[in-house]
């Protein structure tokens, strides 16, 4: 499957049950990115093909939010309410369900204080939540996240996480997230992808978080320590 | 006063319509950080009717293939197709697209003049001479002025989503490459009709300054929109009755006055 300069997978297999979390992690530029995004729907291959087995499967997309230019005049009202335009159809106005959607999506991650502040004022975590929000206002059966805690710290992407986390346990809903932070990923999923030159391998976080999967991956030595059940990992030959 | 502003109602008419349309056209512009499309498609089009004057003094006369606006909408139409394609390639950097398609077709219509026998053309490339628009040009520029605003009015809210997140209207299934092909082709369509009249130097003023004062008075989107009509308008009558009273070239005065316009915003700005 080749997407023209963005790269070429090899056949590439992978399966999502309903309400489980998996994550696609590899170094940058390995292509996580590109394979969301085909996924979505948003580019296109230019040989080869995907194919959804269920195609009834809505999908709300966080995008990273370096994306959004924030010189737009928009509220974080406003950016959740387009995640209605499908309903109200091309040429139509949102109605006032479709407002009411929007402000519970925003309660429902916790801002709903925010919505007449315009978006571009917003801190990176309260971007990154609005941008949760939108995604959940399409009432979707799954939400891919691409490097959502990028850029955020410790306590912002610590309170991102646990959010999509509770989103999964409590609402069921099917979770796919790309991200490089490798350590934060895999503390977070059942289940973990290794995405690097075109291939995925899919496995439990058991199975593919060990040392010689992640030395082979990164090209680098890799040691993985597993304290109370968080795993630790670290690129060795820093030590001296 | 009164009189000389009769005399040119057609002038004064088909201004407005040009500066209330390119005016909301040139927030997508400005947002979209696209400025110079706007530049770019306006010398296009002046290369279009400089290749119409050429081919008519020399004799070239094939109806409506060889018609000003069909031949500026065509070289406009060809613009926005190599324009569009600048997130998609590789190679060309996209300033350096616009500037390249900027100064050839500038280069391309200051030749074509040049050998044309006609000299009404010379003030193309300036502040075009808009006090002598006719009532043919003010019914053209109104009939498609105004179905460029009840495009936009009607997809408003297509327009800015695909503008503002591609990727995420892309996955709700918005054809995004078609909906921006057709913000743009609604671009072309103005300025083909603008420069005619206009210029391309007041075509393209009307993209960039009002815009300018819309983003720094409006709070909300709707205000940027609304704010940036407001400046284009205001800043046409005044600087169509300072050219009047001072006896000043037209196009360069309503320019200027753009420009005093979005300086008082942004004074206005800092003050609030």
């Amino acid at each position: 499957m080749a997407f023209g300069r963005h790269g070429v997978f090899e056949a590439v297999s992978f399966g999502l049950a309903r309400g489980e979390m998996l994550g696609l992690v590899g170094p940058n530029g390995g292509g996580k990115t590109t394979l969301i995004r085909a996924l979505l729907g948003v580019i296109r291959p230019t040989s080869g093909r995907i194919v959804h087995h269920d195609p009834a499967l809505t999908m709300g997309y966080v995008p990273q939010r370096e994306t959004l230019d924030p010189v737009w005049p928009l509220t974080a009202g406003e950016v959740v309410l387009m995640a209605r335009y499908p309903r109200a159809g091309y040429f139509h106005r949102p109605g006032a369900e479709d407002r009411a959607s929007a402000r519970r999506a925003l309660a429902e991650v916790g801002i709903e204080e925010l919505h007449d502040r315009a978006y571009g004022n917003l801190s990176g975590g309260q971007k990154q939540r609005v941008l949760l929000a939108r995604a959940l206002a399409t009432e979707p059966g799954a939400l891919v996240l691409d490097e959502p805690t990028f850029g955020m710290d410790l306590a912002a992407s610590t309170s991102m996480l646990a959010l999509v986390r509770r989103l999964n346990r409590e609402r069921g809903i099917t979770v796919l997230i790309a991200s490089h932070l490798l350590e934060e990923v895999v503390n977070l999923v059942e289940r973990v992808g290794f995405v690097l030159d075109g291939s995925v391998q899919v496995g439990t976080v058991a199975e593919m978080v060990v040392p010689e999967r992640l030395t082979a991956l990164y090209g680098v030595p890799v040691a993985v320590d597993v304290v109370n059940g968080h795993r630790a990992i670290h690129a060795r030959g820093l030590e001296g | 006063m009164l009189e000389l502003l009769v005399l040119f109602r057609e002038s004064i008419a088909g201004t407005l319509v040009i500066a209330a349309v390119g005016s909301l056209l040139g927030v997508y512009m400005l947002l979209r950080r696209v400025v110079f499309v706007g530049a770019a498609l306006a010398q296009l089009s002046s290369a279009g009717l400089a290749l119409a004057a050429f081919l008519a003094s020399a004799g070239v006369a094939l109806g409506v293939l060889t018609d000003r606006y069909l031949l500026a909408l065509l070289f406009t139409v060809v613009g926005v197709g190599f324009l569009a394609r600048q997130d998609h390639r590789r190679g060309i950097p996209a300033d350096a697209r616009l500037g390249m398609a900027f100064v050839l077709a500038g280069a391309a219509a200051i030749l074509l003049v040049a050998r044309s026998a006609t000299a009404d053309l010379h003030d193309l490339f300036f502040g075009g001479d808009v006090l002598l628009m006719t009532r043919a040009e003010l019914a053209r520029l109104a009939l498609v002025g105004g179905g460029v605003l009840a495009l936009h009015l009607a997809a408003m809210k297509e327009f800015v989503f695909v503008s503002f997140d591609p990727e995420m209207a892309a996955t709700l299934g918005y054809r995004v490459r078609r909906w921006s092909l057709l913000l743009y082709l609604s671009a072309a369509a103005l300025i083909t009709v603008a420069i005619a009249s206009a210029g391309v130097l007041l075509t393209f003023g009307y993209l960039v300054l009002p815009p300018i004062s819309g983003l720094l008075l409006g709070k909300r989107l709707g205000g940027v929109f609304a704010w940036s009509v407001a400046a284009g308008v205001t800043g046409t009558l005044v600087g169509f009755l300072a050219s009047i009273r001072l006896d000043l070239p037209t196009g360069a005065t309503v320019i200027v006055s753009l420009g005093a316009l979005a300086l008082v915003a942004r004074l206005a700005k800092s003050v609030r």
